[in-house]
Order: C-alpha cells, then sequence, then structure tokens
C-alpha cells in the first residue's frame, strides 16, 4: 500500500486548512497524524476519501488519483471521517449490510461480513437497532464496524475513540492493535491524544495549523532527558548538552543511549543541584512547542 | 453497467426504507388519510344537493355530475404530492450535509449520480405509496357514487399524477442540492411552488393575457382537466364541460419530462461539486 500526498493545499473562503503538504505513506502498519483541533487533520483525511477536492496538489492511493477516480481509490479504503452519522430510522445491521452491498459483498456472505465487523467492534448485541437510537459511542463503533465492511486494505480513521468511554477505548485501541498486525493493511488515523498516538503507532506525524511539524520516520530519535533542579549552563558536558531551559529544568540530549547512566553520575557530580532526573518525551516536546 | 445498476437498486431500496420509517411518512400519510376522509364527506354528503345548486328545472346530468365529483378530487390530489415533495425531497440532499451523513456515503465506492438517482426514485415512491391510499378512496367513493363506472379517466389522471410526483421531486431535489440546511430548503421551495410561480402567473395572465404553461403548477392542473377543462389558476382561459384536449395534455407531460431532466441534471452538477465542511 503507498500513500503519496503531493503538495496539498486545501483553503475554506479565506482560511487556509492545508499548506502544501507532502508525505509518503508506505507499507503496513498504524500511522497517526496527531495535531490539536483545527490542525488540518479532517481535512486531509476528506480529500484521502473523497469528501472534498484540494485546492491545489494531489493525493494518489497506489498511483491512483483520488480527485480523478475516487471510485476505484474509494473500493480499496475503509473510513471513518469526523463523527459519523447514519440514516436514522436504519438498523446497525442494515446500515452495515448497505455498505456491504456497495462494497460489492455478495449476499451469500453478507450475514457473515455483518457478524464479523460487530463482533470486531462489539456491537453485536446492537444490530437490530435504529442508528438514531445509538448512543455517541455506539455511533463512534458503528462507524468503525462500517469502515471494517469488505477488509479494506486502507482504513482510514479520524479520531476513532472520539466520545468513548474510558473502557471504549481501551476496547478500541486493542481493536486497532490487533488490525495493525495484519501484514497486508496500512492503517492512517488521527487523535489529538498523545497517549494514544504514543502507544499504539508505527509511525507519527503532527500537523499543526495545516502544516507537518514533525515526522518520526526519518528523524533521528534523540535521547532527552529532563532534570529538574539548578545547573550551571555554562558547564561543558562529556555526555550531552542542553538544549532547553524551562523554568526550574532542563532538557538534555545525550549523545549515545547507551551512556546515560554515565551522563547521571556526570550530572550529580558537576555540584549542580537536583531535585530528579527522568526521561523526556521527543514527542510530547515536539507536540507542545509553538 | 451491472454493478451501476446493482448499486442504484441497493441506494434505492435502502433509501426507500429510511423515508417509509420516517416521521414524515408518517405525517404526509396522515395528511392524505385526512383529505380523503373530507372528499369521502363531501362527495357523499353534497352530491344530492348538486340540482338545487342550479336552479333549473331539469337535473343536473349523471355524467356531469361524475365529471364534477372526479374534477374535484383530482383538483385535490394534484396538491397533495408538492407538500408530500417537500417533506421527502426538499431536504434529500441538503440533510446529507447537515445531518452529516454525508461523511458515510460520501467515502463509499459509488458514484454520486447512483447515490442521487436512487434516493430521488426512492423520495418518488415514498410520495407515491403515501398518496396511493386517496387514489383509493376517490376510486370506490366513484363507483359507490356511480356504479359501474368506467376508471379509464382516473386511470388517466393518476398516470398523469405519477409524471407530476417525479417532477415536483425532482425540482425539490434541485432546491435541495443549493443549500446545506433543510429548513432553508423548505422554504425555498414553499416560497418558489406557492408565490413565485403564483405571482409569474398572476402577472402574466392580467398585464399581458398570456398564459404562463411552462411553470410546474400550471402543467399540474392538467390532472383535474382530464375531467373538466376549468383552470382556476389561468385567467381567462375558457370553460369547457370536456376533458382539456390531448395537445393540452402532452404539452403539460412534456413541461414536466422537461423539469425531470432540467431538474436532475441541474441538481446532479450540484451534487458531484458538493463538499462537506
Amino acid at each position: 500500500m503507498e500513500v503519496e500526498i503531493s503538495s496539498l493545499s486545501k483553503n475554506y473562503g479565506k482560511i487556509q486548512a492545508l499548506k502544501n503538504v507532502s508525505l509518503l505513506i508506505e507499507g503496513n502498519g498504524l500511522v497517526t497524524f496527531l495535531g490539536a483541533n483545527g490542525a488540518g487533520k479532517t481535512t486531509l483525511f476528506k480529500i484521502l476519501t473523497s469528501i472534498v477536492r484540494p485546492s491545489s496538489g494531489s493525493i494518489n492511493v497506489n498511483g491512483v488519483n483520488v480527485d480523478s477516480n475516487p471510485r476505484k481509490v474509494l473500493s480499496n479504503i475503509g473510513s471513518l471521517v469526523e463523527e459519523p452519522e447514519f440514516y436514522p430510522y436504519l438498523t446497525g445491521r442494515e446500515l452495515l449490510e448497505f455498505t456491504a452491498k456497495i462494497r460489492g459483498e455478495s449476499s451469500r456472505d453478507l450475514k457473515e461480513e455483518v457478524e464479523r465487523v460487530s463482533r470486531l467492534t462489539d456491537i453485536s448485541g446492537y444490530l437490530e437497532r435504529k442508528s438514531g437510537e445509538y448512543s455517541r459511542g455506539m455511533k463512534q463503533r458503528l462507524g468503525v464496524a462500517v469502515a471494517l465492511v469488505g477488509n479494506p486494505e486502507l482504513l482510514v480513521l479520524d479520531e476513532p475513540t472520539f466520545g468513548m468511554d474510558p473502557k471504549g477505548m481501551l476496547e478500541m485501541r486493542k481493536v486497532l492493535r490487533d488490525m495493525k498486525k495484519d501484514k497486508d493493511r496500512l492503517i492512517i488515523m488521527s487523535t489529538h491524544l498523545l497517549e494514544e498516538a504514543r502507544a499504539l503507532s508505527d509511525r507519527t506525524i503532527i500537523l499543526k495549523k495545516g502544516e507537518i511539524k514533525y515526522d518520526s520516520q526519518g528523524t533521528d530519535r534523540k535521547s532527552l532527558v529532563r532534570v529538574t533542579g539548578t545547573i550551571d549552563p555554562s558547564h561543558d558536558f562529556k555526555y550531552g548538552r542542553i538544549i532547553e531551559i524551562g523554568e526550574g529544568y532542563y532538557i538534555f540530549d545525550v549523545f549515545d543511549r547507551n551512556k546515560i547512566p554515565e551522563f547521571n553520575r556526570e550530572l550529580l557530580s558537576s555540584g549542580s543541584s537536583i531535585m530528579y532526573i527522568s526521561s523526556a518525551d521527543e514527542l510530547e516536546k515536539e507536540f507542545t512547542k509553538d | 453497467m451491472e454493478s451501476t445498476l446493482s448499486s442504484l437498486s441497493t441506494v434505492y431500496s435502502y433509501y426507500l426504507k429510511n423515508y417509509y420509517r420516517s416521521r414524515s411518512f408518517y405525517l404526509i400519510f396522515s395528511l392524505v388519510s385526512v383529505a380523503s376522509v373530507l372528499m369521502i364527506y363531501l362527495s357523499i354528503h353534497y352530491l344530492p344537493k348538486i340540482d338545487s345548486l342550479f336552479s333549473t328545472q331539469t337535473s343536473v346530468p349523471s355524467d356531469l355530475k361524475e365529471k364534477v365529483v372526479l374534477y374535484l378530487w383530482s383538483y385535490v390530489m394534484s396538491d397533495l404530492p408538492v407538500f408530500a415533495a417537500v417533506f421527502f425531497s426538499s431536504p434529500a440532499i441538503s440533510s446529507e450535509i447537515e445531518n452529516r451523513t454525508a461523511f458515510h456515503i460520501f467515502a463509499l465506492p459509488v458514484d454520486r449520480s447512483v447515490l442521487l438517482i436512487g434516493k430521488y426514485l426512492a423520495a418518488a415512491s415514498a410520495a407515491t405509496i403515501s398518496m396511493a391510499i386517496f387514489v383509493v378512496s376517490e376510486m370506490a367513493t366513484a363507483e359507490y357514487l356511480f356504479p359501474g363506472i368506467s376508471f379509464n379517466s382516473i386511470l388517466l389522471s393518476v398516470g398523469v399524477l405519477l409524471v407530476f410526483i417525479l417532477a415536483i421531486s425532482a425540482f425539490t431535489f434541485m432546491v435541495s442540492s443549493l443549500f446545506s440546511k433543510n429548513l432553508y430548503s423548505y422554504i425555498t421551495t414553499f416560497i418558489i411552488y406557492f408565490i413565485v410561480f403564483n405571482a409569474a402567473n398572476l402577472i402574466l395572465s392580467l398585464l399581458y393575457n398570456y398564459n404562463a404553461f411552462f411553470l410546474l403548477d400550471n402543467a399540474a392542473s392538467v390532472i383535474p382537466r382530464i375531467f373538466l377543462n376549468v383552470s382556476p389558476s389561468v385567467f381567462g382561459s375558457g370553460f369547457s364541460l370536456n376533458g382539456a384536449p390531448l395537445s393540452t395534455l402532452l404539452l403539460s407531460l412534456s413541461i414536466m419530462v422537461i423539469y425531470i431532466i432540467c431538474s436532475l441534471v441541474t441538481a446532479l452538477v450540484i451534487f458531484e461539486r458538493k463538499e462537506v465542511r
């Protein structure tokens, strides 16, 4: 599976939701777009699923342009974009059957497919209820089930745990973990939860104000250490260097992650007043910095 | 082609289910039922009094009574689909945006034209089904009042009604495609059909003595005129105890077909470019 995003921009009137985004996602696994509300994650997913058209640039999935051949591309994509809403007078089973039929499932396999996806998302007990009677969290589960119908190679999930209670979130993360084990599947999801990205992703991309600010792929993973206390910044450390000074804390980039114990000893013997030393998360740093 | 037809059939059947289970369907069904009951009461109660309405010595011929009764039924029948179309078709496209169901259907591997046509046929079917009780009541009342009556003219008026349902549904689909809010769509359809069309009709008819035959409401007026060629909406259009001539019927049907084609093509062009922000 290959998703190639080239110089993609999207404007809503004067608002520029995406600014010249270029990216290549290859292979399988789970790629997460992390960003605050309004970062451009959903707009990117809407273009990928042909819900909106780009102002400029393009997305190709396995070499096929989404904008010029949406039907062919979408036959390989299962998606959940924004908070899902469904036709309120159709039951969960009917909505899954409708999606399966549109995806070309044969009538013979229909029941089996509905059972499979509803078991995976734990909505088997609610299939005969009309979707208009579903709670927010149940609609979210139904949305994921709809995305899974037909076992598509590419899953596009926009904040799949949104609106779920803590138990539901944990269950959904387990479903995502199980799904990403499938060697033939690529999952692209978005979240604004750092711990979700950290727990699930093989690759994390941070979007801010419509631009890619960080991509864990191709970035040298630094060994960052947070030291709380007072340090003489002019001290020449052998095993690391200060890259950020905050209020009462210092972030060190340790040159060799295998030499962290030596770095700690050097720190303690440098005459600094240290309250505690902890590892600093690079993702958190990138996510929170302006 | 086969897969397109299969998708169309799937889209149609599930949209129809969603329509006939909706509150709108029950509301329209109730409205049509009330109209049917009132028409039955009117027909049975006032038919014997028709003679007294005309202060002549001779009684009104039976075939004229028959025409008057069927004219009145068809006159009401030609207005009911407008309400059905407003309820079923006006929010057809705008609701996909407002209720965010578009996020589900736009991301499916199916052409938007298939979605639009499938939904259009489902909305028109729902409107037709809701009209069924009125047609059955009309036939039953006609048979009761005029035993042995020929149903040919009634069936002809029902046939024209079906074309009108397709036309008014297509027209409201087009209006709906312009908006992302259901309320705007409802209001605009009502304003165009009941105010703009009537105003245009009045102005052209009174000031220029011109029959605006191209307006959809005028075309629909042919439904009762199958029985008596009387058009209260067109000033100076003449009066005839016979039904409208074949040329008028064909012209009205052509106008309706033109509305269907133009409205659907316009709706499709807009729907293809529709985005959900």
